[in-house]
């Protein structure tokens, strides 16, 4: 639609307290369970992350920060508020966790612990070169109270299709991250790769959630466009992005499927970045 | 793999909504005709439609509400109250209905907690200029698929597609809601100071604070106004003038009582928006309108939508 060149930003002042929560479940089950709970009792904790298994052996590996390695899934959990508003938050959000079976509740003790639970956190993606060369990653959001049979699905998708899946993510928005980790020199493989992520997406869509989440559609999920628009939801997408670039000058190809905007491209100009 | 979509979900009321709004004449859609003025009248020859009531489904799990879009906002309210639930609309009036609320875009009193009044709505349902059911968005509290037509569509005072489901993003209900008024206190510092303030409104002589939040939080908060001045006293939420509207950046707020007549304004400090109580007039506080590039685009864009000008004819956003 066009370039920015300059952006204003609404900034919001520092939290005067912030306490950071690593919860030990055995099971994912048990772990998104939790994040419903915690939503459903009216709490809206800044973050609220999931590592499945597979995350926490190939994270702990590289940032060691006694992340426990016989769990089967932690919630990294952040509050922010006033100093006793936090403390009171953190006190209920350890006890939902706690009643939907976590082992342990770790509090950071102060900054340093709680950058070293972030650093494995962030260090999920990078971490996984560990365990194989290439990964293939969605991102796609569900209703937040079908989180946990979502997960099972998704863990079902990759085993039928043989593949390995690491899962680090947006728990308290939703938001997946199902990561499919593969080695593409093997024979075969991107193939199911492709088959396992179209699967994840269609059982996504089935409980009425959508494609991305925060990444966007680009090339990638373009012609998955229209299992969550009908053609005239997409026109009408398709009218507003000719009323800016009537030409198709911007990024040609990306964002809507084909055939749903006129005056369409039929290749991608010599040059152009896609 | 199968990439069909079927619209099975469109519900009576909305098909019988987009039969009512049709394919041809002039139509303007009507709500509680609260904010009837904004963005001048439309035609009065042009048929009058009105957009579904009711709330369909409120999941408290979700903390997500979908309504028709003719539903009065103290209707949603009531009853997300007794849900625990907030949707931090804060229409002009119960009456206003969240179809008239969101297409004039105007955000409550409580928007420098929590944001614009578009951030609530998640998905739309509408009918086009060509009478066709048409979904924007979705019921998920995090999504960028595709061109988010939501955020066209508040605002744009029914002149590109006419609400007629919404899906809205709720909050806890916050256990207390604290008033307090000070005559000496800067409103500027209680901004610098206080962490998350509900609204702080200023007129010149008085500041006004509302804090929200759990009886832990409040009294959080309450000791830090008290360390800024010893004056504070329980009040009432101020009546907020509605006449008119200007928005500054937050810092020129400084300077509004040079800028005002005294007694006619409450601004929002920390949101730029003064409140007044006559319409600006010509002069310095006369809001600018869109510069001539964004004015072309405005109007291509209605031309795209409307091409006919059937919806709300008369109106400018």
């Amino acid at each position: 639609m066009g370039i920015a060149t300059r952006i204003a930003v609404r900034l919001v002042p520092n939290p005067p307290a912030i306490r950071t929560l690593l919860a030990d479940f055995t099971s994912i089950r048990d772990a998104s369970n939790a994040v419903t709970a915690v939503i459903a009792a009216g709490m809206l904790p800044a973050a609220l992350e999931m590592m499945d298994a597979n995350c926490i052996k190939a994270v702990e590996n590289w940032a060691k920060a006694g992340l426990p390695l016989d769990a089967g899934a932690v919630l990294l959990v952040e509050i922010e508020g006033s100093i006793d508003g936090a403390d009171a938050d953190a006190t209920e959000i350890t006890g939902i966790c706690k009643s939907n079976g976590a082992r342990n509740v770790r509090l950071a003790a102060g900054a340093e612990e709680r950058a070293l639970l972030w650093k494995a956190r962030k260090s999920a993606f990078g971490a996984i070169a560990n365990l194989k060369p290439n990964y293939y990653l969605h991102d796609a959001v569900v209703p937040r109270t079908r989180l946990t049979e979502i997960m099972e699905q998704v863990l079902e998708i990759a085993e039928r299709n043989q593949l390995m899946v690491l899962n680090v993510f947006h728990a308290g928005d939703g938001n997946l991250h199902p990561l499919l980790v593969f080695d593409k020199r093997e024979p075969g493989v991107m193939d199911r790769v492709h088959r396992a992520g179209t699967e994840i997406i269609e059982a996504c869509v089935a409980v009425g959630g959508m494609l991305s989440g925060e990444h966007g559609i680009g090339l990638e999920k373009r012609d998955y466009m229209h299992l969550v628009f009908s053609e005239t939801d997409l026109a009408e997408q398709a009218v507003l992005r000719n009323v800016w670039d009537p030409e198709g000058r911007w990024n040609p190809t990306k964002v809507l499927p084909t055939g749903v905007r006129c005056g369409e491209l039929q290749h991608v100009p010599e040059g152009a970045w896609i | 793999m199968s990439l069909t979509f079927a619209r099975s979900d469109a519900s009576p009321a909305m098909l019988a909504f987009a039969r009512a709004v049709g394919t041809t004449d002039p139509v303007r859609v009507v709500g509680g005709r609260t904010q009837w003025g904004v963005g001048r009248s439309s035609e009065p020859q042009a048929r009058e439609v009105a957009a579904p009531s009711g709330i369909i489904s409120l999941e408290p799990a979700e903390l997500i509400v979908r309504c028709g879009a003719g539903t009065p906002w103290g209707e949603l309210d009531t009853a997300l109250q007794a849900e625990g639930m907030l949707c931090p609309i804060d229409g002009p009036s119960e009456s206003s209905t969240l179809g008239g609320i969101f297409s004039v875009g105007h955000s409550g009193f409580r928007r420098l907690r929590y944001g614009h009044l578009r951030d609530l709505l998640l998905e739309a349902r509408y009918v086009n200029a060509a009478g066709e059911l048409v979904k924007a968005g979705a019921p998920v509290v995090k999504n960028v698929t595709g061109y988010d037509l939501c955020r066209l569509l508040v605002g744009s005072v029914g002149t590109l597609g006419l609400l007629g489901e919404v899906v809205l993003r709720c909050r806890p209900r916050p256990q207390v809601q604290q008033w307090l008024r000070s005559a000496t206190v800067d409103p500027f510092l209680v901004r610098e100071r206080l962490y998350q303030p509900s609204f702080i409104g200023w007129n010149g002589r008085e500041t006004y604070v509302c804090m929200e939040g759990s009886p832990v939080e409040i009294r959080s908060d309450t000791k830090t106004l008290n360390d800024l001045t010893a004056d504070w006293v329980e009040t009432q939420k101020p009546f907020i003038p509605s006449a008119g509207r200007v928005s500054k950046r937050p810092r020129e707020l400084r300077s509004a009582s040079r800028d005002f007549a005294e007694g006619s304004w409450l601004a929002e400090i920390g949101v730029g928006v003064v409140h007044l109580q006559s319409p600006p007039g010509p002069g310095s506080q006369r809001p600018a309108g869109p510069d001539n590039a964004t004015a072309a685009l405005n109007r291509k864009t209605k031309r795209a939508y409307d091409p006919t000008g059937r919806l709300n004819p008369g109106v400018m956003p």
